[in-house]
């Protein structure tokens, strides 16, 4: 059984009438253990979905099963339980610690919260978890400010997994760091995830991070995805033509690789607008009548390999 | 896992900017009080006036309203009243400290009645949004749109003058400007990350607005309870001047109202309830002025 | 071949009251050339770029060196010549293309003022140059875009508008700060193929202000590092990826999640960290890299290094890069 599993989840934004999906039928799973990167440029609705997952946001429709149990109705109490198993880790490192709690506090509340009544037991993991992160003991009674911006993403990550979940949910985490910082985050990620058997949902804009740490990628476009495949696969054979341009254009640290003959795009469309056909139908450089006015379902290409294309 | 452990260093504040400074809070803070001398003024005046209000039984045992000398005297003529006597030979001292206490009773409690409902409208509007915010919007409207004034003589009015009714009817008639203002600090902060972050971690909504989102919203709300506790003590002196206050005691106000047939002559009745009332005001101006660059740390770093 | 540079940085250090941020850089740009000055947040790069115009934030002045840009010293020249060299002979384009323009005027209009100011032409001929223009930089229907607000356009397009207004008047060198961080990557490339072009084209240099090492080798000539408010190395881009000089510059390189080959993955590749962070520069006494740099040795304690060359037109402020005995060969 998975360890997640999304079918048809869907997300709308908008007043009544004029509202769009902003998740438009995403199905996908994740099994323990397991990174699935999810890429796509931005308003594709990647971290829409995974706030959705986490019902930070209310689904239009779909399931999101955790161990095969549908949590999608679930009221508050009943998520409860849920959310000690999926934690999210966010992109702003200055945004998402408040900034008038001690990092001990930041820590303690989610046990607290929890219903973890034994101040010693508590402490303890606090005292534990902040070392896994690599953070000394002394951080726990100062204040986020008085960290970098590499610092306060552990302190994120351990907050993250001081309830012990299975799945991290992360939001762009290494987005907003410095390259070098990035490096040390990635690392802490991996051994994290050795370390307490951790599957990711990993979000990110950035090919390249993905590629390095994804076992198997989601492209999105517009609120679908469009293609999905293990690291490998896509980056040796990319399907759909969106997934070939975004690999085209990502530059690669080596002088003179660029390929000229990447495919040139057009400007993005707004999910908003979405048409009748291929969403991608407009910025596409293989597009035929048909695209026009019939949408592509994702389908299987090869095993473990799907293209929401009719030419893939 | 050692192996790559990160920098046990501090800040990494704009590096080769300024070295890391270590310094807490707490002391930030503390330096920014020694370095407010409005803020100190106005602190070392209310705190004298608390003083006096809270000793105002001690020092001065009998009631306020007996005749205890002859009516009229001036200051400085007579040891045993300094400050002089009213117009029924009250004494003026012991008026002006019992006066302290029912001001500033009616002043703290009167912006806590405030400080309550205006945090309760704002937090909730501002956190919920939709259709209880339009709800609440269009109440403290509703309230702003009546004089203050006149709304506090009405409900005292209506409730009868005692001192509990009149600090309610305040409170009541205030709150709007704390609810607006606890309203647009919600609405920004309920965009953070840090309160995703406590959805994502299953806070209940009540920890979530007031162990997250209010802490960071106590600055600006602060500041506003000092003109709050100001304005109320204003206006319960003008209530008593128009002899609405409480009949059972002594306040600025009502000292003010007894002396202003006596003007031309003997103003001192006047001058020294009114000085008092002048004085406590300001200083809580200042005090709510040196709170506002103290706990804004931009304004800070100006420095 | 020896010609004299378009812009000429001299030992610039630029502070704010508590501290310096820049301290003493040098470097030049050519005609058509396109130099990129990289760094992590803080490193000054930004500064250093906003200095050449004097566009400095509040507090901050420059406290020593000089800017020569057309044989004038930019640094000390009154405000009323530097306003005819701002968006004239240097200009600027910054990264968030959203808030760069005027919201409540047409798009077209506000190049044309750009034009006006600094040439003296009529109401018409501008706005024939401003539609010239529009269509140089990729935005297509310029007659009908030209009345067109900013909020009808993307970010992309707002870009292009930028980088049209930025290029009016044929400025000898334009400076980009980020132009493409705030885009998407399919854009970036887009953006970033424009402004190749452009500089080819109106033979203009470009000093890329930027923290992507995949936009430096993509599109720059050379490059320049910098570290704690200093330029660490400074060489071509060819060289500089295939053998960089100063270790923090093979950090970078090697901090990287991609080699350029992209076989790396989580599962087969650990990545290298540079230990540390920029703060403990502030109390070094020797070179500012040396509490996080993995190859020290004695020397590097002794003061701060200074940008010596390495080859010809290849300059690195690393002790152990200036003898070739102790030159560090990482990137074999």
């Amino acid at each position: 059984m998975s360890l997640l599993s999304v079918e048809d989840l869907k997300v709308s934004y908008g007043p009544k009438g004029r509202s769009f999906n902003a998740v438009d039928g995403v199905s996908f799973t994740v099994e323990k253990g397991e990174t699935i990167g999810v890429v796509g440029e931005s308003g594709c609705g990647k971290s829409t979905l995974g706030k959705s997952i986490l019902r930070l946001i209310e689904t239009a429709g779909g399931t999101i099963r955790l161990d095969g149990e549908d949590i999608t109705g679930l009221g508050h109490q009943a998520m409860m339980s849920k959310r000690r198993r999926m934690q999210m880790v966010f992109q702003d490192p200055f945004g998402s610690l408040n900034p008038r709690q001690s990092i001990g506090k930041l820590l303690d509340t989610p046990m607290r919260a929890h219903g973890i009544a034994d101040k010693a037991e508590r402490q303890k993991r606090i005292e534990y978890i902040i070392d896994k992160v690599g953070l000394p003991q002394t951080s726990l009674t100062r204040f986020p400010h008085e960290f970098s911006g590499g610092q306060r993403q552990r302190i994120g990550i351990a907050r993250a997994l001081i309830l012990r979940p299975d799945l991290l949910i992360c939001d762009e985490p290494v987005s907003a760091l410095d390259l070098s910082i990035q490096s040390q985050i990635l690392n802490l990620l991996t051994d994290l995830k050795a370390e307490f058997s951790l599957s990711y949902l990993f979000i990110s804009h950035d090919l390249s991070v993905v590629r390095y740490f994804a076992d198997r990628v989601i492209v999105m476009y517009l609120g679908r995805v469009v293609e999905t495949a293990d690291h490998e696969t896509l980056w040796r054979d990319p399907r759909h033509p969106y997934t070939r341009a975004l690999l085209a254009a990502v530059p690669i640290p080596r002088p003179g690789s660029r390929k000229h003959d990447a495919p040139i795009l057009g400007e993005r469309q707004s999910a908003a607008a979405a048409s009748a056909g291929c969403r991608f139908y407009q910025r596409c450089p293989m597009a035929q009548n048909r695209c026009a006015t019939e949408e592509p379902v994702l389908r299987s290409v090869d095993s473990g390999h799907g293209a929401a294309c009719h030419y893939a | 896992m050692n192996a790559h452990s990160p920098r046990p260093s501090a800040t990494a504040a704009a590096p080769g900017v300024a070295p890391a400074r270590k310094k807490k809070t707490g002391s930030r803070a503390w330096r920014a009080v020694r370095h407010n001398l409005p803020f100190l003024i106005g602190a070392s005046i209310l705190l004298a006036v608390a003083l006096i209000a809270i000793c105002a039984g001690v020092l001065y045992p009998g009631d306020p309203r007996d005749m205890v000398t002859l009516p009229l005297s001036w200051p400085l003529t007579d040891n045993e009243y300094p400050l002089g006597s009213g117009s029924l030979g009250t004494d003026l001292a012991s008026g002006l400290a019992h006066g302290a206490q029912a001001s500033l009773l009616v002043g703290v409690s009167a912006a806590s009645v405030g400080l309550l409902i205006g945090i309760l409208v704002g937090a909730i509007g501002g956190y919920f949004g939709g259709i209880a915010d339009d709800i609440l919007v269009r109440i403290t409207e509703l309230f702003q749109t009546v004089p203050t004034f006149l709304l506090v003589i009405v409900l005292v009015a209506i409730s009868g003058p005692s001192l509990p009714i009149i600090a309610g009817a305040i409170g009541v008639a205030t709150w709007p400007t704390v609810a607006r203002l606890v309203r647009a600090e919600f609405r920004t902060l309920r965009s953070n990350d840090f309160v995703l972050a406590a959805r994502s971690l299953g806070y209940s909504t009540t920890r979530i607005i007031f162990g997250e989102i209010l802490p960071n919203a106590l600055p600006p709300i602060v500041v506003t309870t000092s003109v709050l506790a100001a304005n109320a003590i204003l206006t319960e002196a003008g209530l008593s001047f128009l002899g609405m206050g409480d009949p059972n005691l002594v306040s600025w106000g009502s000292m003010i109202a007894d002396g202003r047939s006596l003007l031309r002559t003997e103003w001192f009745v006047t001058a020294l309830p009114g000085a008092a009332i002048t004085l406590t005001v300001l200083s809580l101006n200042l005090v709510g002025d040196g709170l506002n660059d103290i706990l804004n740390p931009r304004s800070e770093s100006n420095r | 071949m020896k010609t004299v540079p378009v812009l000429e940085v001299l030992d610039l250090a630029i502070g704010f009251p508590a501290a310096r941020a820049v301290h003493g850089v040098s470097f030049e740009i050519h005609k058509g050339e396109m130099m990129a000055l990289v760094g992590e947040s803080g490193c000054g790069k930004s500064l250093t770029a906003f200095a050449i115009m004097r566009l400095l934030p509040p507090g901050a002045r420059i406290q020593n060196g000089q800017v020569i840009f057309d044989g004038t010293d930019l640094a000390t020249i009154s405000p009323r010549e530097l306003r005819r060299i701002r968006g004239n002979g240097i200009s600027l384009i910054l990264q968030e293309p959203m808030t760069s323009l005027n919201p409540v005027l047409t798009v077209g209009v506000q190049v044309a003022e750009i034009i006006r100011q600094h040439q003296n032409l009529s109401r018409a001929a501008a706005k024939a140059r401003v539609l010239e223009l529009f269509d140089l930089v990729g935005i297509t229907e310029p007659h009908k875009r030209y009345d067109q607000y900013p909020h009808n356009f993307s970010g992309g397009m707002r870009q292009r508008v930028m980088i049209a207004m930025a290029v009016a008047c044929n400025p000898a060198l334009l400076i980009a700060d980020e132009p493409t961080t705030a885009l998407d990557v399919t854009i970036q490339a887009q953006v970033m193929d424009l402004l190749d072009k452009l500089r080819r084209e109106l033979s203009m240099a470009v000093l890329l202000i930027t923290h992507d090492l995949g936009v430096v080798a993509q599109w720059a000539d050379r490059v320049a590092v910098m570290y704690a408010g200093r330029i660490v190395e400074t060489a071509p881009v060819q060289k500089f990826f295939s053998a960089p000089q100063h270790p923090y510059s093979m950090g970078l390189l090697n901090s990287s999640v991609s080699n350029g080959e992209g076989a790396w993955h989580y599962t087969n590749h650990r990545l290298s960290e540079i230990k540390g962070s920029v703060a403990s520069a502030a109390q070094a006494t020797g070179c500012s890299f040396a509490p996080r740099c993995r190859h020290v040795i004695a020397p590097c304690h002794g003061g701060q290094p200074k940008l010596e060359a390495v080859e010809k037109g290849w300059l690195a402020t690393c002790c152990r890069a200036q003898n070739q005995e102790e030159r560090i060969h990482e990137f074999a």
